[in-house]
């Protein structure tokens, strides 16, 4: 907080930040459908120059409501670095997909 | 010997907040203001809104966010979180909670994107659909 000169700086620069990315895939795409968007989604963030540096599977968990008659989701939580212009790409990706029924990427470093 | 019962009456709908739907009534019992029945063997003189009574209650609404850390609040933190909401879903004010001001923003704003997610609910209902279907 003390030195808000160089927190703008950063701001505006490329560098990289904590993000932490969860996102929720519909139940019947498979380990397999799994696998090929995981990989999609890290292909996008390596293409962003950024790296990921944890990846947790949290498995099939039962909705708290249902999304578009699912009552089931995949949910899978990635932690990377990334610089902010590369979330656009990312949320695009995810938005796009019809088998993601919902995401969350948050920034972690502050 | 009834704050007792309220106590442990409490307690379990905390841990399980979704589960007694049907009853609407059991969490106003509950609230913030002594209802007349509840303390009415004990305090049968005080008149008037019920607000103005001595809060006995006091202890027990500071417990819910007493022993929450900073840093444990997180959307994924669903336990926690849990805590603030009432049997309907509802996140509570903070005049239940008597958390700080600070804590009350973090945890409203992770119930908030443990909702998006179907980590939580939004309305203790849709809880109820998900369980009929399953």
């Amino acid at each position: 907080m003390a030195s808000t000169d160089t927190e703008l700086v950063a701001d505006t620069g490329s560098e990289n930040r904590e993000y932490e990315m969860v996102y929720v895939a519909q139940p019947d795409i498979g380990d397999d459908g799994l696998r090929q968007l995981n990989d999609r989604l890290t292909q996008a963030i390596s293409s962003q120059q950024g790296t990921i540096s944890a990846t947790e599977v949290w498995g099939k968990r039962t909705l708290a409501y249902p999304i578009d008659k699912y009552f089931e989701g995949h949910y899978v939580l990635q932690r990377f670095q990334m610089a902010a212009a590369g979330t656009e790409e990312l949320d695009r990706l995810l938005r796009l997909n019809e088998n993601v029924l919902r995401y969350l990427i948050l920034r972690t470093d502050d | 010997m009834s704050e007792q019962a309220n106590l442990t009456d409490n307690e379990t709908e905390l841990d399980v907040p979704f589960e007694d739907d049907n009853d609407f009534d059991a969490d106003d019992d509950t609230d913030d203001a002594p209802v007349s029945s509840d303390t009415g063997d004990n305090r049968s003189a005080v008149t008037g809104p019920s607000s103005y009574a001595p809060h006995e209650r006091m202890g027990r609404s500071r417990r819910i966010g007493s022993d929450v850390r900073m840093r444990d609040i997180n959307y994924k933190n669903i336990p926690l979180l849990s805590r603030f909401l009432d049997a309907r879903g509802r996140i509570l004010s903070r005049r239940k909670t008597r958390v700080t001001a600070k804590v009350q923003r973090y945890i409203v704003k992770s119930i908030k994107h443990a909702r998006h997610l179907a980590l939580l609910p939004y309305t203790a209902d849709q809880t109820r659909i998900v369980r009929k279907r399953r």
